[in-house]
């Protein structure tokens, strides 16, 4: 029964209703993946490319990209560029540096250098270069860019100026040295740029913050680079910036003594820099009036910038002294003006006190064209013995006013009166001239009579001093006999002098005796020293102590005889 | 208290024996010695023709001081310390031998030579020393060479002389007695060869 019933029952299959739940392994799984995936992805920063012109010491996957030390991305990929002038970097910044990639961002190679400004990037050598990126301050995002070549001087964001210095003068400056203000080091040249059509060399410059609030719209810039050893008409100077221009090349920067500081400056500007402070103070004249003067003698030894004078106050300088190089060449000055020599000066209101303007100009013209009638003179004078330089003296000689002014192309002549030197020379010509004038054939036939007559003066003379001679010479016959008679005794007293001192010395006498006992007492002494001596080079402690048995060497008794 | 005693007993004790152990010392005294003791009797007054200076030249350097010599070995000498000669020996030598030639002969008169004695043209014999000195071998010992010169500088040939004599006694003062022996004998033999020279 059981059996049929077990027989009767089959086996019921069921369809399968859910899911095994094993399935559920993988599924997490997937979740996980796809989290991390997802997680990888939302963290990931952005993908960025530098272009090179080297690779030099970089690895990807290894070199790192530093902001201020810290890392924030990595290279990835190295590529070179189709045309092989240059390489592409590939780099994956991390995502909280995403902020950095902004359009004036700088990106650079930091590796080992040494400069005359210093030592930098010494980690490097263990580590490995790495690139350095300096954020920018734009608004502008960006993924792609250009490395510089080098480090920038002054890193994007440092606060401070950015000026322009431009100089057509003998300067060369380089990247990196140093802007000085009274000795101190404030600020550096960043870059150079050469301007071949107006060939002047502009140079960007930084002044770091506080200084830069020290550059104003009447600073002028000018060269300190190493030591400055000046000879001019003023005498010997010496001047230096700082230790640091004694050794490379520096400029410093000031405001002109008795100037005005101007305006601040907030935007980059353009300076020029002047070859020394004279120079830079001497351009904040802006009005100039200039005038020529005719020199007749040598104007060796005067220089362009020389003072012009007037009763010890400076008030102009030369501006030029090849005038007639830059005239024109038809006209022949040369030879037509041979014999003067056009020097152009300048005058300046503003050294005298007058207003730097229009106004001022006018009234030192009106001034100087009625001194100029009045007998206003201009001349040259040595201001330096020692190096001859030149500069130019103004003068009032009354006694030689003018009555009209000429003048030299477009500039006014100031006219001239001969220098000392010129002076001298002319009254020495007038000595001479004197000279010649003097009735010389007559005051010479008056010496001859003069001469004859002195002549038979002497012979008069003459015969008087044979006389005196003949009595001479029996005076002196008379003398001789005396002096070798009194010679001859004193003689004989010297000798009886000397036969009683060898006497007295000779051998019998007292005195040798007594010399002979004396050596032979120090002979005497000498040998009882001489034991003692040598024990006592034996045994120098031997006066103080024991000297020791008795000398035990003595002679013995011959063996064969009996005593 | 009774250290404080027993230290001031000793103390005296400890420095007398120390003091005594001083005085016990043998301190060595140095002894003089003249080589012509004697005192001889003046030769009588003789003519000037019979005068012959004695000239004794320069000692050797090693005689030439006050200590004794003594001859240790053939290249060794031993000063003595504390034995001098009370002279110097040049002096007693020329003494000793003036005596002793002045002793062995009545006929010529022997003189020291003496800057002041005006014989400059007499006959002088010359006596060159080389050894005189005691030695180990118990032996003192006189040897050089002696010459006379005749007027008109006329040199005869040096002779030599070596006399020895053995020491009979211990010590300094029986060597010095036969060193001074040893001159005698010298001026014995000068004697003797001159007189068989003329003959």
């Amino acid at each position: 029964m059981n059996t049929e019933q077990t027989q009767n029952q089959e086996a019921q299959i069921k369809p399968l209703k859910s899911i095994s739940a094993i399935w559920l392994i993988p599924f997490v799984a997937l979740l996980i993946g796809g989290w991390m995936v997802y997680y990888q992805w939302s963290n990931e920063g952005p993908l960025i490319t530098i272009h090179f012109e080297s690779a030099e010491g970089m690895e990807a996957g290894k070199t790192k990209i530093k902001s201020r030390h810290v890392n924030v991305g990595e290279v990835t990929g190295i590529t070179l560029n189709d045309g092989s002038n240059g390489v592409t970097i590939t780099a994956r910044l991390a995502k909280n540096a995403a902020h950095l990639l902004i359009d004036d961002t700088e990106f650079w190679v930091v590796s080992p250098q040494i400069t005359h400004t210093g030592v930098s990037g010494l980690s490097t050598l263990i580590s490995g270069v790495y690139i350095e990126v300096s954020p920018g301050s734009d608004d502008k995002p960006r993924t792609d860019f250009v490395a510089l070549e080098d480090p920038p001087v002054t890193p994007a964001g440092t606060p401070g100026l950015h000026i322009t210095l431009n100089s057509d003068d003998q300067f060369a400056y380089s990247k990196g040295d140093p802007i000085i203000y009274k000795g101190l080091t404030v600020g550096q040249f960043e870059d150079i740029y050469f301007n071949f059509e107006e060939r002047i060399v502009y140079y960007n410059a930084f002044i770091k913050a506080p200084y830069h609030e020290l550059v104003t719209s009447n600073t002028k810039f000018w060269d300190v680079t190493g030591l400055q050893i000046d000879l001019t008409a003023d005498g010997l100077s010496v001047n230096t910036g700082n230790f640091e221009t004694l050794l490379t090349n520096g400029v410093t920067f000031d405001v002109p003594e008795g100037m005005a500081h101007g305006t601040k400056i907030v935007e980059r500007t353009d300076f020029d820099i002047y070859k020394d402070y004279k120079t830079a103070s001497d351009e904040r004249y802006k009005e100039t009036i200039k005038y020529v003067v005719f020199v007749s003698n040598t104007i060796r030894g005067l220089r362009v910038g020389a003072p012009v004078e007037y009763r010890g106050i400076h008030v102009g300088q030369v501006e030029s002294v090849d005038m007639l190089q830059k005239q024109d060449k038809t006209d022949q000055p040369l030879f037509t003006e041979a014999i003067r020599i056009p020097i152009l000066v300048s005058f300046q209101p503003g050294r005298v006190g007058l207003p730097d303007n229009a106004q001022g100009v006018a009234r030192m013209k009106q001034q100087h064209k009625l001194w100029v009638k009045q007998g206003l003179k201009a001349s040259l004078k040595t201001g330096n013995l020692l190096t001859g330089s030149l500069f130019v003296d103004m003068q009032h000689y009354p006694e030689q006013p003018v009555d009209t002014i000429d003048s030299f192309g477009d500039y006014a002549v100031i006219p001239t009166i001969d220098d000392d030197f010129s002076q001298i020379t002319k009254k020495a010509g007038q000595f001479m001239d004197s000279l010649n004038k003097l009735p010389l054939e007559r005051i010479s036939g008056n010496a001859n009579q003069l001469m004859e007559e002195f002549t038979q003066t002497a012979k008069a003379l003459t015969d008087t001093a044979k006389d005196l001679q003949g009595a001479s010479k029996n005076l002196e016959t008379l003398l001789s006999d005396a002096n070798q008679q009194q010679v001859s005794q004193q003689l004989t007293d010297a000798l009886k002098n000397v036969a009683i001192l060898t006497r007295d010395l000779s051998a019998g006498s007292t005195g040798y005796e007594d010399l002979r006992k004396t050596l032979s007492a120090v002979t005497q002494a000498m040998h009882e020293l001489r034991p003692l001596l040598k024990q006592l080079k034996h045994q120098p402690n031997g006066l103080v102590f024991d000297p020791g048995t008795p000398d035990p060497i003595e002679p013995k008794k011959h063996s064969g005889d009996s005593q | 208290m009774n250290k404080k005693m027993n230290l001031a007993k000793t103390l005296p004790i400890l420095m007398l024996s120390l003091l005594m152990g001083c005085a016990a010392e043998v301190v060595p005294t140095t002894s003089y010695y003249l080589l012509n003791s004697s005192q001889t009797t003046p030769p009588a007054k003789v003519q000037k023709d019979k005068i012959v200076i004695l000239k004794v030249l320069e000692l050797p350097e090693y005689l030439n001081q006050a200590q004794l010599v003594m001859q240790m070995a053939d290249h060794q000498l031993h000063y003595a310390h504390f034995q001098m000669w009370a002279e110097p020996l040049k002096a007693g030598l020329t003494k000793a031998l003036v005596a002793d030639l002045n002793g062995a002969q009545q006929t010529i008169q022997f003189l020291p030579d003496r800057r002041n004695n005006r014989l400059n043209d007499n006959p002088q014999l010359h006596v060159q020393i080389d050894f005189f000195h005691a030695s180990s071998d118990s032996k003192v010992t006189l040897a050089g060479n002696y010459w006379y010169e005749g007027k008109e500088s006329k040199t005869e040939a040096p002779t030599p002389f070596y006399i020895q004599r053995n020491l009979q006694q211990d010590g300094y003062p029986h060597s010095v007695s036969q060193m001074r022996a040893l001159v005698e004998r010298l001026a014995t033999q000068i004697v003797v060869e001159s007189r068989g020279q003329r003959h």
